[in-house]
């Protein structure tokens, strides 16, 4: 009995092993990451339409778990195999470098839809390209990055919602209340914290160029020294202890339950808020970042990576067909929702849910405002990333365990990025 | 009889084969990477030759360093601690008493449990705010503050050492208690006649039969904890500023996070011979663990 | 006096360590099943809720519908139960060959078998998908299958040979001269005589394989090939984790290997010592 179990088991495994599907249609694999079961839910509606309207073109989608590096890891792997998808999301620039993506340009300059977009997005997807500037995704929704407060507690300390950097320093310790366990704001100190920090001291600085002209880094300039000492200077005696090693999903925990004021993250967070605050809109709020000390307010360069089509597949057309569906109209809309995402699509942005949105609105303010600079963000070089995650990160944490100064730090990180700079100017030439 | 001679390599063939594809050559693979540059920073000249120099950069590396040091510590903590309550449990578990066979399945749970679910489980207890393990402390007032386990640099090494001790008793646990079934009743109960006290019995009667299920799976499971990387990464990421980084994170920071596979390859050769090392030492002072050579 | 004194004892030596071991292991256990009963807004709370109030079931049903979870389950079931065989299969001829045999090359083996366990699955991911690729294996089941039995019989021989090295020769000898073949042997002796041995490898086997996770994400491309540990992963989002699911989906993927170490048990109880003796 047992034999023949085994045997059955050993036939099962042959005869899937030999089981191929063959197919006329024409079928385009798209790879997407960080995606969860309410994303997965959103694709299948989205690609159900697409294939409606295109019955000669199947989609193969692939919804890859966890976070983006892990879905960059996949696709490191698939590269490296020649085993890539037609079309993936997030368009890295160190693929750009190494010439995976297949350029948009043509594409794009006979496209109809185009109009509907705002120019400035197609830019920041060329930017990550700084040779040649070519257009290496498609942009379809972009992100804001905000702070999130409790205006009830707010109310409570009678206190208005800050505008300046100052006035939110001087709120923190106000909205401290250690006996009950709270704190004012609670510090990335966990991964992405280097990346934090950099998109906060340019905000308060006003600082907008990454490198000055003659290729000196502006990361460790006076005024982000003395940021990062009051920044950094806050911690422990305004936030919790344990913010040391918090990544995003701890910093989320800590203001959900009830023991953080404020906490910097971006628009995306939302539906995790509304769903633990039940809703109530009382209790959370997004605030856009406050206005550098130069008067006007910076944000980091708008990252909108979009889909790109990889130069290997053989499906170019189909590949273009789907992409050029999915960014605009229903398709962007429906995903930017459940990402939480502004659309950029023109006709999408006064949809119904953007304006049931509250958060949205905070995010468009900051998108239309004259205020609003950005700072360049060096996404075009591929070791801009791995510099913050693997060197700044740690160094981070030696500040605020006060293994180092702030300056030090600073002066580091702004060598490793120049030498990165060198690099990069190097290799691309 | 000429079958026979034969008849062992017969057997072994089919797993021969499959370590040979699957296992020698990615190894091989990956020395041959290691002499070769392969990073974000130069990626017009991946793939170049150069030598030995990834080799001469590790063995200038701080961090490196810091981290095989890291990496002892961790190893030599949760060898011991496993393997210490390990035994216990077996002993605990072999006994006979009412719900034996629930307290054997209590604590092969741990051990079942997703990997994914383990590390964000320990991550939540953890936390200073909304944690249960301060909670608890809290309520049978061993202390009076939020302790912050994973942030306090005193403290983050025991709490990641806690967190990975919890899955790791019952590896021990359930090999032992396996083991312990092979150990003849009537050897045990001739002891027992000879009036041997029970510490005497475990160390000259048991232990003794019980070696060489010890000695490999101490082995293995000290390579396995030098390599482990997802309880650590998960809970801290190595920091705060590194002093929980253990090698494997530092190879798994610069070859996937940092995209410099070359030098990945470089620390991940190291291992290999590092550890190989190890096992060659390792068992000729055990010598297998086998107790017919030693009798 | 006695009694007292063996009460103490038996409550220092045995029932206050079995004690202490018990909570350890189950605290964070009963945690996880908690969360997983709660209702999405108790999870996250400034005081901590031990017992759900009210309990519901929402997160078990909501991983196993809208998570594809029972697609996962059945995956990662296939992949679990084929792999063991192979594992246990080749373990037993391995432990076999290693103990009855004195041949040349022996030693190296073992040693091959303990090389392979050296490095960190990440750093062969790369090498490993171009073999799979060369041989057509990627997306496939059988490339897991594979990978799982390669990396879990090197300890599983090592444990089988220390079990087969328990079974005296003159029972394989006996049967030889009655006329039986060294594979008959085996299959006839061998298995029946080292079953607790075999059925703990198979715990370790499938358990190991059950669990994986890195290969398993990296060497599938179709979502409906992925195994339960990714399937878990999509529980931990961008922005947020749904720890209220993440919880369910694991107890609900401990199922299969309590049900088999209940089944196991009962070998780990009766003893090996007994059937040698018979």
């Amino acid at each position: 009995m047992k034999k023949l179990i085994w045997l059955c088991l050993i036939f099962v495994m042959i005869s899937s092993v030999c089981l191929a599907s063959p197919g006329k249609k024409e079928t385009v694999t798209f790879w997407m990451g960080a995606i969860t079961p309410e994303r997965t839910q959103a694709w299948k509606e989205i690609i159900a339409s697409f294939e409606k309207k295109n019955p000669d073109i199947k989609v193969d989608f692939l919804g890859v778990p966890g976070d983006y590096s892990a879905y960059k890891q996949k696709l490191d792997v698939a590269i490296a195999a020649g085993m890539e998808p037609d079309v993936s999301a997030q368009c890295y620039a160190d693929y750009i470098a190494r010439g995976v993506y297949e350029p948009l340009d043509k594409y794009v300059e006979h496209w109809k839809d185009k109009k509907y977009f705002p120019e400035t997005a197609f830019d920041s997807v060329r930017a990550e390209d700084a040779k040649e500037h070519k257009l290496y995704g498609m942009p379809s929704s972009t992100n804001v990055r905000v702070i999130w407060i409790r205006p009830d507690w707010f109310k409570q300390a009678h206190l208005k919602v800050f505008k300046t950097w100052d006035e939110l320093f001087e709120d923190i310790p106000k909205l401290t209340d250690k006996s009950k366990g709270r704190y004012g704001w609670s510090i990335r100190g966990g991964a992405a914290s280097g990346e934090t920090i950099e998109q906060l001291m340019y905000s308060y600085s006003g600082i907008t160029d990454y490198f000055t002209s003659n290729g000196k880094c502006t990361v460790n300039n006076p005024l982000h020294v003395k940021f990062v000492e009051k920044y950094l200077g806050l911690y422990k005696q305004y936030t919790p202890e344990d913010d040391l090693t918090k990544g995003w999903a701890q910093l989320a925990a800590g203001f959900q339950s009830g023991k953080c004021a404020m906490v910097y993250h971006n628009l995306g967070s939302a539906s995790s808020h509304a769903q633990a605050f039940n809703n109530d809109f009382s209790k959370f709020m997004a605030v856009n970042l406050p206005l550098s000390v130069k008067g006007y307010r910076v944000h980091n360069a708008l990252f909108s990576p979009g889909y790109s089509i990889h130069k290997s597949s053989k499906h170019k057309q189909a590949a273009w067909k789907f992409v050029s569906f999915i960014v605009t109209k229903e398709a962007s809309s429906s995903y930017a929702k459940v990402v939480g995402d502004i659309p950029l699509d023109s006709r999408d942005t006064q949809a119904g849910w953007v304006k049931e949105r509250p958060w949205i609105k905070t995010g468009q303010e900051l998108l239309a405002s004259p205020q609003t600079k950005y700072y360049k963000t060096p996404y075009y070089l591929p070791q801009w990333k791995s510099i913050l995650e693997k060197e700044v990160d740690p160094m981070v944490q030696m500040v605020m365990m006060k293994q180092m100064t702030p300056k030090e730090m600073l002066d580091k990180w702004a060598k490793m990025m120049e030498k990165a700079k060198t690099d990069y100017d190097a290799s691309v030439k | 009889m000429r079958n026979e001679r034969w008849f062992p390599y017969f057997l072994i063939a089919p797993t021969v084969i499959l370590i040979a594809v699957l296992m020698l050559l990615p190894i091989a693979q990956v020395f041959n990477l290691s002499l070769r540059t392969y990073s974000l920073a130069n990626f017009s000249e991946a793939g170049k030759f150069i030598g030995i120099q990834n080799f001469e950069q590790m063995f200038q590396d701080g961090v490196f360093f810091r981290s095989l040091q890291v990496t002892f510590k961790w190893v030599f903590f949760e060898i011991v601690l496993q393997l210490v309550i390990g035994i216990i449990a077996a002993l605990l578990l072999n006994k006979h008493f009412k719900g034996k066979g629930a307290a054997r399945a209590v604590t092969f749970v741990p051990w079942a449990v997703s990997g994914v679910l383990t590390s964000m489980l320990w991550l939540l207890l953890f936390d200073q705010s909304i944690g249960v393990i301060n909670d608890i402390l809290k309520r049978l007032l061993l202390i009076r503050d939020n302790v912050a386990w994973l942030a306090n640099p005193k403290l983050v090494f025991p709490s990641i050492i806690i967190a990975e001790l919890w899955r790791g008793i019952p590896f021990f646990a359930i090999t032992i208690l396996a083991a312990l079934q092979s150990v003849p009743a009537d050897l045990y109960e001739a002891s027992d006649i000879d009036g041997c006290n029970k510490t005497q019995r475990f160390f000259y009667i048991m232990l003794p039969l019980l070696m060489e299920s010890i000695v490999f799976s101490t082995l293995l499971r000290a390579i396995w904890e030098f390599n482990s990387v997802d309880m650590i990464f998960t809970l801290t990421g190595g920091g705060p500023a590194r002093m929980t980084m253990t090698l494997p994170i530092y190879l798994m920071q610069t070859a996937i996070v940092g995209g410099n596979y070359g030098y990945g390859s470089t620390l991940a050769a190291f291992t290999f011979v590092f550890l190989l090392g190890f096992a060659m030492i390792y068992l000729r002072i055990t010598k297998g663990g086998s107790i017919d050579e030693q009798a | 006096m006695n009694k007292l004194s063996r009460f103490v004892s038996r409550t220092v030596f045995f029932y206050a360590p079995l004690i202490i071991l018990m909570l350890f292991v189950l605290l964070p256990f009963l945690w996880a099943l908690s969360t997983s009963l709660k209702p999405q807004v108790d999870i996250i709370t400034s005081t901590i809720k031990y017992i759900p109030n009210p309990i519901t079931f929402q997160n078990y049903i909501r991983v196993w519908t809208r998570n594809n979870f029972s697609l996962f389950f059945y995956n990662s079931l296939f992949l679990s139960v084929v792999s063991t065989v192979f594992i246990l299969l080749f373990s037993v001829f391995n432990g076999y060959a290693l103990d009855r045999f004195k041949f040349k090359g022996s030693k190296v083996f073992t040693f091959t078998l303990i090389a392979t366990q050296l490095l960190p699955m990440i750093i062969l991911l790369v090498p490993l998908f171009l073999i799979f690729k060369t041989v057509g294996l990627i997306n496939n089941r059988m490339s897991l299958i594979l990978l799982y039995s390669v990396t879990h019989i090197p300890f599983n021989t090592l444990l089988m040979k220390a079990f087969i090295s328990k079974i005296p020769v003159e029972m394989d000898e006996a049967a030889m001269v009655d006329g039986a073949t060294r594979m008959k042997v085996i299959f006839s002796i061998i298995f029946p005589v080292a079953l607790p041995g075999i059925v703990a490898t198979a715990a370790f086997a499938f358990i190991g394989c059950w669990n994986e996770f890195l290969a398993a994400f990296s060497f599938m491309t179709s979502m409906d090939k992925f195994t339960v540990p990714v399937g878990l992963k999509f529980l931990i989002g961008e922005y947020s984790v749904d720890y209220g699911a993440l919880a369910a989906g694991s107890i609900i993927a401990l199922i299969p290997p309590i049900v088999l170490f209940a089944y196991i048990q009962k070998y780990l109880v009766e003893g090996l010592g007994g059937s040698v003796k018979g």
